[in-house]
């Protein structure tokens, strides 16, 4: 790697005063953990918006008030919506539908962020749209375990993986990075713009998938970590 | 909402604060009864002249308290 792209990758991988591996790694487990508490509690006739306040109070029961991002669950369509775009208003989950969880909390100095869909009923397709969102994730972290690829190269690969599986990879959603609070000043655009390989722990890998035709998508999100972490 | 943009207001042309704004500066530490989020002020014409002070959060330097 050239002199000059060590300098970037240095600049853009750099931390905070309050960064350790072992809070980064505590953040993670306290993200996810909530976005399993609120999934078990999404049930089918809730409303969207309900949803997203009983996540907001999950978040604040376990001590997550401050987000670096907004809280999202989205139902049914809006699960094609892109980050930061709301969602149609009033969207109730049906018996058979799929809705994902996308949270971005910060506790005390440091930062988490964690995406995961869930399907409610027996649709096949949809069940199917989640988990190949998770194993297109699996594909690409692991291209990214076992090779120097980019970040740049590696949502190259995911979008042909995507296409590849029957899906649109929507590269709004293409991965940043994490650290303590806020990673927003050190570096706060895609990892699919670098050059370099990322690092592990400083950044996330985000696969958005949406399916062409049923209108209906589906999201997951995790810390860049090799295979011991996801035991 | 992070809670970054923390600041302190005199004024009484503002809106009250969303539950959700009142909930985050009642979490925050070391705030005052003045506090408000700069992110959640809507800016318009009434508000010129607004006097806001930064109020910003405590910075916590884990690599020199281990060092400690």
């Amino acid at each position: 790697m050239s002199a000059v792209l060590e300098d970037k990758q240095a600049e853009l991988e750099g931390v905070g005063p309050a960064f350790t591996k072992e809070q980064m790694l505590s953040m993670r487990a306290k993200t996810r953990g909530v976005i399993h508490q609120i999934a078990a509690a999404v049930k089918p006739g809730m409303v969207e918006e309900d949803a997203v306040a009983m996540a907001k109070d999950m978040l604040a029961a376990k001590d997550m008030v401050r987000g670096w991002h907004d809280v999202y669950v989205r139902f049914g369509a809006n699960t094609l919506k892109t980050f930061g775009a709301d969602s149609d208003p009033g969207v109730v989950l049906k018996e058979n539908d799929i809705f994902f969880i996308d949270i971005g909390p910060v506790w005390e100095d440091w930062e988490g962020d964690g995406g995961d869909t869930f399907v409610v009923g027996d649709d096949a397709e949809m069940k199917k749209c989640a988990a190949d969102a998770k194993a297109l994730f699996h594909t690409v972290r692991h291209k990214w375990e076992s090779t120097g690829m980019s970040g740049k190269a590696l949502y190259e690969f995911a979008v042909a993986e995507a296409e590849a599986m029957g899906w649109e990879l929507n590269m709004d959603l293409s991965g940043h990075r994490l650290s303590d609070f806020p990673h927003a000043a050190i570096y706060d655009g895609p990892m699919a713009d670098v050059d370099f390989k990322p690092s592990p722990l400083l950044w996330v890998l985000e696969i958005h998938i949406r399916h062409k035709i049923a209108g209906y998508g589906a999201f997951f999100e995790d810390m860049l970590l090799d295979d011991s972490y996801f035991a | 909402m992070c809670g970054a943009c923390r600041v302190s207001v005199e004024d009484d042309r503002l809106a009250e604060p969303s539950p959700s704004e009142a909930r985050l500066l009642r979490y925050l530490k070391q705030g005052s009864a003045n506090n408000r989020l700069a992110c959640q002020i809507l800016l318009d014409e009434n508000l010129s002249g607004l006097r806001i002070t930064p109020d910003p959060l405590p910075v916590r330097n884990i690599q020199q308290e281990n060092a400690r």
